[in-house]
């Protein structure tokens, strides 16, 4: 209800005007009493509003501030807080679908889905735990959206995978492995080549070594039963190599 | 009234003044003896004397029928048939101009705020804005709005074919879309039973009125979230521009069955039965046409009797004495600029009021007493003498006539003069007349200015 314009009684000076007089007031005053707002309310009391009547249409924004909420934990609304701008959480346990230090890169991530940690540098170079590579939980490294290496346990021992080889960096000696046949050191030294030029463990060396020991072949020896034995030498042989 | 003595008393003075108007409400021998049967061209302005009415001359010719004067920032407009015009020099320059001419063409025009902006309408034109060399249209607006008029700083349209009353923005004549519960736009939608239609929108007593053929709906609130219709009488208007305030915040507005008085309270009077047989010959089909205007002392209404099309009669209401009043002409729209009444013909003529005569020519004016019987219908009545009491003005003509019985008859004239002096002054008509009947009626008339303060009649009963 807005302005409300009653009728001067000083200007009736019949009894027309009279009875017109008051047939304004009747009706703007009905219309008043049906249409009350701030305008025509000069204080009104809360304990008139009806209990659970106030709707959230009826609070203005940024009208409620923190002294007038009266709650032990913040767990008691339900609700979902929605995009919250905050300068410190401090908390014992923290649950969430995601979490990021940033919104843009590089940034690490917490998620409950696929990998539930990660660390990123693009979205296409990063690092991440997968808590279920074969049902066992395994690092993996990805370039440009590829995975290249992973570490795992999936087969109950520690697997350094690395796909298209793996580099060790020692500081004064580095070690590049390729692939299983290239061992490859700083200075180029290859262990593959290496180990072709050694034994190999469990393979026994040609027969060789045929020797007379000092003794000329053909040598008669009596035992002391007096039984003639003839050197003959040592034959040809071979050893097991470790 | 002096009445009949008791004593043998051959004569008596009767002394009447005649300035309370025509009645129509009773039979003619139950009015007042200061009424009268018929009238033209007289009215009560200085009531009690009767005078003749002010005469007019021509302001300015244009063309067709003008059903609407106004002034915007102090240029004369005038809409016709046609077009909606504005006066340059001695010639019109159309605003908006059609084709061609339709009588129908009811034009509805309205300022708004400080007046800087001109809206007009004509029931199917879209609604137009001039600001007095740039004419816009405001495509956002209802089509085909027939009414307007403003209110708490909105601009409201209605039409003749839904129930829909619409308002534009706060302080926005040219927005009809805006949906903000408080500053913006929006439809009322006013029903009735009857399946009428809107016939006529006014803003009066704080309150937006929209009438019907039968009813009255007076708008309370001032935005969406407090809007509401109420119908508080079932009296209702047969024609938009018959709807007049005047200054003392009176609403005078023509209903079906007659000229109804409204003071925003009480329920609306009714004040024609005075002139209930022009009211009952209206012609509905065109009532539309019908108009009124004020010029503060008396309300002008023109009305479409018989089978016209556009108003053949106009007749005026002394807001004073509460009499009516017949004229001579007929005015086919109104406009009260300042203290001067001017208003529009049928033929292109724009009048203004004043003066002595029509344009040089003196005013016919006549009157008819209603049957007088001295309040003795037993016996036959002479009349000795009469005087006469007026004011005739140099140049002007009277006469008095008489005629026996309560209606037509001859009449028989008893008295001419054909200049007066100027001065008032009792004029002794010295005529022995023996009444045939009980009743007689006296028909005074003439030409010129000419001003009646009182009749004395000198009777006796016939054979006393």
């Amino acid at each position: 209800m807005g302005q409300v314009i009653m009728p001067s009684v000083q200007g009736s000076t019949t009894l027309e005007e009279v009875k017109n007089t008051v047939a304004i007031m009747i009706k703007e005053l009905s219309w008043l009493l049906n249409n009350l707002d701030t305008r025509n309310v000069n204080e009104l009391n809360a304990e008139v509003i009806t209990a659970l009547s106030i709707t959230a249409e009826k609070i203005a924004a940024d009208a409620i501030t923190a002294e007038k909420i009266d709650v032990n934990e913040l767990s008691a609304i339900t609700a979902n807080l929605g995009h919250i701008t905050a300068g410190l959480i401090e908390a014992v346990n923290i649950f969430g679908s995601y979490i990021a230090t940033s919104k843009s890169y590089p940034r690490c991530e917490m998620s409950s889905t696929g990998n539930v940690f990660g660390a990123f540098s693009s979205a296409q170079h990063y690092i991440a735990i997968d808590p279920a590579y074969a049902g066992t939980p395994a690092l993996k490294f990805y370039y440009a959206g590829l995975e290249l290496g992973r570490i795992n346990n999936m087969s109950g021992v520690m697997d350094i995978v690395g796909t298209g080889g793996i580099d060790l960096y020692t500081g004064s000696d580095n070690l590049r492995i390729p692939s299983f046949g290239r061992v490859v050191s700083a200075t180029g030294q290859n262990l593959g080549v290496e180990l072709d030029g050694k034994a190999t463990a469990g393979i026994s060396t040609s027969m060789s070594g045929a020797a007379n020991g000092g003794i000329p072949i053909g040598t008669v020896f009596k035992d002391v039963n007096g039984v003639n034995h003839t050197w003959n030498g040592v034959p040809l042989h071979s050893h097991a190599q470790n | 009234m002096k009445q009949w003595t008791a004593s043998p008393e051959r004569t008596k003075p009767v002394i009447v003044t005649l300035a309370d108007g025509i009645n129509q409400s009773v039979e003619s021998i139950e009015i007042k003896d200061s009424q009268c049967t018929a009238v033209v061209n007289m009215d009560s302005f200085l009531y009690p004397t009767l005078q003749v009415r002010e005469g007019s001359t021509l302001f300015s010719q244009h063309t067709g029928y003008i059903n609407r004067i106004f002034k915007f920032l102090g240029v004369w407009y005038c809409g016709n048939a046609r077009g909606v015009y504005k006066q340059s020099g001695a010639s019109w320059v159309a605003v908006y101009e059609y084709g061609d001419t339709n009588n129908n063409r009811l034009w509805d025009a309205a300022m708004f705020f400080d007046g800087s902006k001109l809206y007009f309408i004509d029931g199917s034109l879209q609604l137009r804005q001039y600001d007095g060399s740039t004419l816009t249209t405001l495509g956002s607006a209802p089509a085909n709005s027939a009414f307007m008029t403003t209110h708490a700083n909105r601009f409201y349209l209605a039409n003749r074919a839904d129930n829909l009353l619409s308002y534009s923005g706060l302080r926005l004549a040219d927005d009809w879309t805006s949906p903000n519960k408080y500053t913006g736009t929006g439809k009322i939608t006013i029903e009735t039973p009857d399946g009428e239609k809107p016939t006529g929108l006014v803003s009066f007593a704080n309150h937006v009125i929209l009438f019907k053929k039968y009813t009255l709906h007076e708008l309370f609130g001032e935005d969406s979230t407090n809007f509401e219709m109420k119908n508080p009488f079932n009296v209702g208007c047969i024609s938009d521009r018959s709807i007049v305030q005047t200054t003392e915040g009176l609403l005078f507005f023509l209903a079906s069955d007659g000229i109804y008085v409204y003071m925003g309270g009480a329920v609306p009077t009714k004040i024609s039965d005075p002139i209930q047989n022009y009211i009952k010959q209206i012609n509905l089909t065109y009532a539309q046409h019908c108009v009124s205007g004020t010029d503060g002392r008396f309300v002008y209404l023109s009305l479409v009797t018989g089978s016209a099309t556009t108003p053949n009669v106009t007749l005026k209401y002394d807001l004073q004495r509460h009499s009516w009043w017949v004229e001579s002409y007929v005015a086919t729209s109104f406009y009260l600029d300042g203290q001067t009444l001017y208003y529009g013909t049928a033929d292109g003529k724009i009048m203004k009021v004043g003066g002595v005569n029509d344009s040089g020519v003196p005013i016919t004016w006549s009157i008819e007493t209603k049957p007088f019987s001295e309040s003795d219908e037993t016996v036959r009545k002479a009349i000795h003498r009469i005087w006469l009491v007026a004011d005739i003005e140099v140049g002007s003509t009277l006469s008095i006539s008489y005629a026996g019985g309560t209606e037509s008859g001859t009449w028989n004239q008893v008295y001419t003069t054909n200049n007066g002096t100027g001065q008032i002054q009792s004029i002794k008509i010295p005529v022995i007349v023996r009444t045939p009947e009980t009743w007689y009626r006296l028909k005074i008339n003439g030409t010129g200015k000419v001003k009646i303060h009182r009749i004395i009649r000198e009777l006796s009963r016939r054979g006393s």
